[in-house]
C-alpha cells in the first residue's frame, strides 16, 4: 500500500510543473550545443550531466543535437532544428514500472525505450498523431506531409492519426498517418541516422571499446525481443516431426503418431500369424484363451 | 523385469541430466549482472562521460542477452567518441541480436568501408551482413542435410514374444525368427522457403519439404522412407512482433518402409505459437485428413492435436513439455487407432571452447510415453480384444557445430512397447552418427 501511495505521489509530483520540479534525466551528450527550457522558466544551454525536468522544452540549433538519459535507461537522442517537449516521465523502481510521453514540435528523434515501455507504451505526440511505442527503438521525423516513424527493432510501433489507428512490428517498417509504407531503404536510413548522429568517421586506431557483443554469431538464428522473448523456430521443426517421421525414422524421438511401423502387422505383414512366422500350437490352448 | 528396470534407469538418467544443468548458478549469476548493470546505470546518471560506466553497462547488457539497452549505451559512446571502431562494432551486432537488420546492416556497411581494419574483423562484417542479406531477401531458401551411419538392436522391427496369436490362438513362435540388430545408413534433407508477405507484421509464407531415410545392410524389414511437404502463410494475431502467430496450412506425406510404399496422406491443418514471456512460450498444431493405404484396404481420416509448453529459464536452456491426441480411423480394424501421449524434452546449448566452432553445442535429452488404443479387435489376431500399446521412448543426442554449418550429431533412442498382446511388444535401442550440413 506504502509502495503503490509513493508511486502515485511521485506520478503526481513529477507532472505537477515548475513549482514542484523533479529531475527526470539528464544530459548525457551533446554536439555542440543544446537549450532547454523549463516551464515557467528562461531558457538555458544544457550541458553534459544537467539534469532536465518534466515538461521541460528543448530545442536543438541547425547544427546542434544531443542525448537525454532517464533512470529507466530510456534515450532520447534529439537531432539539429528540433524541437521536443518532455511531458511526462513517471518511474517506479521497485515496480519496474511508469510512464513517459514527450511531443516532438519538429525535427526528428530516435526514441530507444527503457524500462517503461517493456509494460507500457511509450508516447510521442506530434501535432497530428500520437505514436505508441512498446519495447522499442524507433525514429520519429517530421516532415511536411506529416510523420515518419521508423520501427528499428521491438515489439511495436503504432501512428494513431486522421486515418486511425496503424501498427507495424517488422523491424524497419516505415509508419505514417497513413499505415505501412514498407521497409526503409538503406540510403534513407543512412540519411536520417546522420542527422541524429552526425557524420560517421571510424578510425581503425580507436578500438579500446569492447563490449563483448561478439559472442552473438553471425551463425546464431533467430532473434530477441527486447524483452528476451526468442522466436521458436523449432516448434514448428519438431511438430512436422511428430507428423510424419515416425518412432522408427532414424530414433529422433518423436511421438508416435501413426500405426507404429515397428512391430506392427500393418507395416511389416510378415509378422502377421500365418505369415512367414512358423508357428507350433503350445499345447495350452483351453487355458490360453 | 529387465525392461521394467531400463525404463526406469532410462528415465532416471533423464532426471539426472535435467538436475545437473547449473540452472542455481546461472541464475546467481545473472542476478549479479544485473546488480552490475544497473549500479553502472546510476554512475552514467552520475556522470555521463564515464568511460567505465558505459562500458560496464553495456558489457552486462549484452552478457545478460538485454540488447535494447546495450544499444542505449553504445549509442552514447559513438556520440562521444565517433571514432570507435569497437563500440560500433559492439553497436550493429547488438542491432543484429535484435533482429533489426536495416540499422545493423547500416553500421556494418560503415566499418566495412574502413581502412586498416583487421583481416578478420573483415572477415567477421562481411559474415554479419551476409546473413543480412539472407535474413532480410524477400525470398530466400535454408535447410541442412546429414548422412550418417546407425546401428539398431532390433532391424527386423519383430517382437521376441515366444506367443504369437492367430484368430485368438496362442501359438508358439519358431525359435530364430525375432529382433536382430543390423548396421545401415541414414540420410535427411530438409529445404524451407520463405515468401515475405511484406505485411507490416513480418508475416511470412513458410514452406518446408524434407525426407528422411534409414536403410540397413541385411535386414531390409525396418527400411524407411518418408516424405513430406508442408506450406503455409504464419500470421500475426496481433501487432506484437513476438505475439500470437497463426498458421494455416496444407500438408502431404508419403511413408515407405520395407521398400514398400506403406501409405500417403493429404490433410489440412493449423499451427499456433505464442511467446509469452522470455522465459515460457505455448504451442499447438492441429491436422485432420485423409491416408490412404497401398498394401492394405486401411484407408480412412486421420487427426492429430498437439499442444505444449515451453520454459526457457535462460537463452541457452529449454524445457518443453507437450501432449498429443491422435485419431486414425481407418476402416481396417488392425489398423484404426486412438493415441495418447505426453513428451518433456530439455536442450542445453553450451559453449565448446573451440574458437573455431560458429555455434554452440547442443545437448538433448527426452523421455515420452504414449498409449495406443486400437478401436476394435484384429478378428487376424485376436477377435476377442482390441489391442492396447504403451510406448516407452527415451533418448539423447549431442550435436557438435563446426564451420561454414558443418556438424557432427551423436544420438541414441530407445523404445520399449509393452502390449496386451504379446506379439506386439518389444524393444530396440538405435545408435546414430552422422555428419549434416546448415544452410
Amino acid at each position: 500500500m506504502m509502495r503503490k501511495f509513493g508511486f502515485l505521489l511521485a506520478g503526481l509530483i513529477m507532472t505537477m510543473g515548475s513549482a514542484h520540479a523533479q529531475q527526470i534525466g539528464v544530459v548525457a551528450s551533446l554536439e555542440p550545443s543544446i537549450d532547454g527550457t523549463p516551464p515557467g522558466q528562461a531558457s538555458r544551454p544544457l550541458a553534459v550531466g544537467v539534469n532536465v525536468i518534466a515538461n521541460e522544452r528543448i530545442v536543438s540549433s541547425p547544427n546542434g543535437r544531443g542525448q537525454l538519459l532517464f533512470s529507466d535507461q530510456t534515450t532520447l537522442t534529439i537531432a539539429p532544428n528540433s524541437e521536443v517537449v518532455l511531458d511526462t516521465f513517471v518511474y517506479d523502481p521497485d515496480r519496474d514500472a511508469g510512464e513517459i510521453a514527450v511531443t516532438l514540435g519538429k525535427g526528428a528523434l530516435r526514441f530507444i525505450g527503457g524500462r517503461i515501455t517493456k509494460k507500457t507504451d511509450g508516447i510521442i505526440r506530434t501535432s497530428n498523431a500520437t505514436i505508441g511505442v512498446r519495447g522499442g527503438i524507433v525514429l520519429v521525423e517530421l516532415l511536411a506531409a506529416g510523420v515518419r516513424v521508423i520501427l528499428l527493432a521491438g515489439e511495436y510501433v503504432c501512428v494513431e492519426g486522421g486515418t486511425g489507428r496503424h501498427c507495424a512490428s517488422r523491424p524497419g517498417a516505415i509508419l505514417t498517418e497513413e499505415g505501412y509504407q514498407g521497409v526503409i531503404g538503406p540510403e534513407v536510413l543512412a540519411d536520417l541516422l546522420r542527422r541524429l548522429d552526425g557524420e560517421d568517421d571510424p578510425d581503425p586506431t580507436q578500438n579500446r571499446f569492447s563490449a563483448g557483443a561478439e559472442s552473438v554469431g553471425p551463425a546464431e538464428k533467430g532473434s530477441l525481443s527486447t524483452t528476451g522473448e526468442e522466436r521458436e523456430e523449432i516448434i514448428v521443426e519438431n511438430d512436422i516431426r511428430e507428423s510424419i517421421f515416425d518412432d522408427r525414422t532414424i530414433g529422433r524421438g518423436a511421438m508416435g503418431l501413426e500405426p507404429e511401423p515397428v512391430f506392427d502387422p500393418e507395416i511389416t505383414p510378415q509378422l502377421r500369424p500365418m505369415g512367414i512366422l512358423v508357428m507350433e500350437p503350445t499345447g495350452c490352448t483351453a487355458e490360453c484363451q | 523385469m529387465t525392461r521394467f528396470v531400463f525404463n526406469r534407469l532410462f528415465l532416471a538418467g533423464f532426471a539426472a541430466f535435467v538436475s545437473l544443468l547449473p540452472l542455481d548458478a546461472l541464475a546467481q549469476a545473472n542476478g549479479d549482472l544485473r546488480a552490475d548493470r544497473d549500479a553502472a546505470l546510476q554512475r552514467m546518471i552520475a556522470d555521463p562521460t564515464d568511460r567505465d560506466a558505459m562500458l560496464a553497462h553495456a558489457s552486462a547488457s549484452i552478457r545478460l542477452r538485454e540488447f535494447e539497452p546495450a544499444v542505449s549505451t553504445l549509442e552514447r559512446v559513438l556520440d562521444q567518441y565517433p571514432g570507435e571502431v569497437g563500440a560500433r562494432l559492439d553497436l550493429a551486432i547488438a542491432y543484429f541480436a535484435l533482429g533489426a537488420y536495416p540499422v545493423a546492416d547500416h553500421h556494418f556497411a560503415i566499418l566495412q568501408d574502413v581502412s586498416g581494419l583487421p583481416s578478420e574483423t573483415q572477415r567477421t562484417i562481411a559474415q554479419y551482413r551476409q546473413a543480412i542479406a539472407e535474413r532480410t531477401a524477400p525470398s530466400g531458401f535454408s535447410g541442412n542435410v546429414a548422412v550418417g551411419v546407425a546401428y539398431s538392436t532390433n532391424a527386423t522391427l519383430r517382437s521376441d514374444s515366444p506367443t504369437v496369436f492367430s484368430l485368438g490362438v496362442p501359438l508358439t513362435r519358431a525359435p530364430g525368427v525375432g529382433s536382430d540388430g543390423d548396421v545401415g545408413g541414414l540420410v535427411s534433407a530438409r529445404v524451407e522457403h520463405r515468401y515475405d508477405m511484406n505485411s507490416p507484421n513480418g508475416d511470412t509464407w513458410f514452406t518446408e519439404l524434407g525426407f528422411e531415410a534409414l536403410h540397413f545392410v541385411d535386414k531390409r524389414d525396418g527400411d524407411f522412407d518418408g516424405i513430406f511437404l508442408r506450406t503455409g502463410p504464419s500470421l500475426s494475431l496481433d501487432q506484437f512482433a513476438f505475439g500470437p502467430k497463426l498458421r494455416p496450412f496444407v500438408e502431404l506425406d508419403t511413408i515407405f518402409t520395407g521398400g514398400d510404399w506403406l501409405y500417403s496422406t493429404a490433410g489440412v491443418g493449423v499451427q499456433f505459437s505464442d511467446t509469452l514471456t522470455s522465459d515460457w512460450s505455448i504451442y499447438g498444431s492441429f491436422r485432420s485428413g485423409y491416408r490412404w493405404h497401398e498394401l492394405t484396404d486401411a484407408d480412412g481420416p486421420v487427426q492429430r492435436a498437439v499442444a505444449g509448453v515451453i520454459y526457457r529459464p535462460t537463452r541457452d536452456f529449454k524445457i518443453r513439455l507437450s501432449g498429443l491426441a491422435a485419431l486414425d480411423n481407418s476402416q481396417s480394424d488392425a489398423v484404426a487407432n486412438l493415441e495418447l501421449g505426453g513428451r518433456i524434452g530439455a536442450d542445453y546449448d553450451f559453449d565448446a571452447g573451440l574458437a573455431f566452432a560458429e555455434r554452440k553445442w547442443r545437448v538433448s535429452a527426452y523421455g515420452q510415453i504414449l498409449d495406443r488404443s486400437f478401436l476394435d479387435p484384429d478378428a487376424a489376431v485376436d477377435p476377442t480384444r482390441e489391442r492396447d500399446d504403451l510406448d516407452i521412448r527415451v533418448g539423447s543426442s549431442l550435436t557438435a557445430h563446426f564451420v561454414e554449418g558443418f556438424y557432427v550429431k551423436a544420438a541414441l533412442d530407445w523404445l520399449s512397447r509393452q502390449s496386451n498382446i504379446p506379439q506386439f511388444e518389444g524393444d530396440e535401442l538405435l545408435i546414430s552418427l552422422s555428419v549434416g550440413l546448415d544452410f
